[in-house]
C-alpha cells in the first residue's frame, strides 16, 4: 500500500479507487421515498394533535383559573340576596302564632317584619 | 467545524425549505441524501432493511427537530450522525441476530456498461462487510463522502488520530481481502 499523510486525498492507492468505484453499487428501495414522507407527515400531524390539544388543556386552565374567584363572587352575592320560600316564611308564621299565642295574620306579619330586618341587616354596606 | 461546499449549501437549502412547510419540504432533502445515507447505514447495520428504517427515523427526525438541525453549524455531518444513531438503535435491537455476510439482502443497481464491474462491486461490499463496524463506516465517510479524517471525527465522536487509524487498519485489511482485484487495477 502507498505510504500517505493522513489526509492526503490526491494519492488513492488501487484499493481505494475499488472500494470509490463501488460507491454507486447499493441504492435504496423504490418504497423508501413514499414511505419517509408518509411517515414525516403522520408524524407532523400527530405533533400538530398534540400541541392543540396542550393549547386546549392551557385554555381551559386558565378559564378555571379566572372562574373560581369569580364564582366565588358570585355566591357571596348569592348568599346576599337568597330569600326563604313560600312554604317557609308560613311555617314560621304558625310558629310565631303558636308561641306567642296571636292568630296566623299576626304570625305571618312577624315572619315578615323579621325577613326584612334580616335582608337590611345582610344589605348593609357595614356587614 | 464550519464545511461551506456546494453539497452543504444544498442540504441547508432543504433543510430551510423544511423549515417552512414542514413535512411538505422533505422530498427534497430526501432526493439529495437518500442514497448517500443508506449506504452509510448498510456499512453499520449489514442489512439494507434496517438500514432504510434508520434513514427514515432520521429524516423524520429532522422534521420534528428542524431548528435544532438547522442550528448545526455542518448540516450534512449532523445529519450522518443521526442516521449512524438511529442505525446503531436498530442494531442493538437486532444484536441477538447473526449479522449475514451475504449481499442477499442489498438492493443493487447495474448499468448497462457495468456488468463486467458487477463482480468487483459485490467484491468490495463483501469486503466491507468483513470488516468491524468501527472500521467500515470510517471507509465509507472517509472514501464515498470524501470528509477529512477531522469531519470523520466530527461525525462520529471520537479523536482525529482514532479515526486515521482505523482507516489504515481497514484499508490494509481490505487489500488483504481484495488483492486479486487491486491487482487488475494496477496493472490493467
Amino acid at each position: 500500500m502507498a505510504k500517505r499523510s493522513n489526509d492526503d486525498d490526491s494519492v488513492m492507492v488501487p484499493v481505494e479507487l475499488l472500494i470509490r468505484a463501488a460507491g454507486n453499487y447499493v441504492v435504496p428501495s423504490d418504497n423508501l421515498r413514499p414511505r419517509t414522507l408518509e411517515a414525516a407527515r403522520e408524524s407532523a400531524a400527530d405533533r400538530a394533535g398534540f400541541y392543540r390539544l396542550a393549547r386546549l388543556f392551557l385554555v381551559l386552565l386558565f378559564c378555571s383559573a379566572l372562574s373560581v374567584p369569580a364564582l366565588d363572587r358570585l355566591s357571596a352575592w348569592h348568599d346576599k340576596s337568597v330569600s326563604p320560600s313560600v312554604s317557609e316564611i308560613q311555617d314560621q308564621a304558625s310558629r310565631i302564632a303558636t308561641e306567642k299565642g296571636v292568630g296566623p295574620h299576626w304570625g305571618l306579619y312577624e315572619a315578615f317584619t323579621r325577613l326584612r330586618f334580616r335582608q337590611a341587616d345582610k344589605l348593609s354596606p357595614n356587614r | 467545524m464550519k464545511t461551506i461546499d456546494p453539497f452543504s449549501e444544498q442540504i441547508r437549502g432543504c433543510i430551510d425549505c423544511i423549515a417552512e412547510n414542514g413535512a411538505a419540504g422533505l422530498s427534497g432533502l430526501f432526493d439529495l441524501t437518500a442514497h448517500r445515507l443508506v449506504r452509510f447505514a448498510v456499512t453499520i447495520t449489514r442489512n439494507q432493511h434496517d438500514a432504510e428504517d434508520s434513514v427514515q427515523a432520521a429524516l423524520v427526525r429532522v422534521v420534528s427537530n428542524i431548528r435544532l438541525v438547522r442550528a448545526a453549524d455542518s448540516p450534512w455531518p449532523y445529519l450522518l450522525r443521526m442516521v449512524r444513531n438511529e442505525a446503531l438503535v436498530i442494531l442493538r435491537k437486532k444484536r441477538r441476530w447473526p449479522l449475514v455476510s451475504s449481499l442477499a439482502d442489498l438492493l443493487t443497481r447495474r448499468g448497462v456498461d457495468e456488468v463486467e464491474q458487477e463482480e468487483t462491486h459485490r467484491a468490495v461490499w463483501s469486503a466491507l462487510r468483513s470488516l468491524p463496524i468501527e472500521q467500515s463506516e470510517v471507509v465509507v465517510l472517509k472514501i464515498w463522502e470524501e470528509m477529512t479524517f477531522a469531519q470523520i471525527a466530527e461525525v462520529l465522536e471520537l479523536p482525529q488520530a482514532t479515526a486515521a487509524s482505523r482507516y489504515r487498519y481497514a484499508l490494509s485489511k481490505l487489500a488483504g481481502h481484495l488483492r486479486s482485484l487491486e491487482h487488475e487495477v494496477r496493472h490493467g
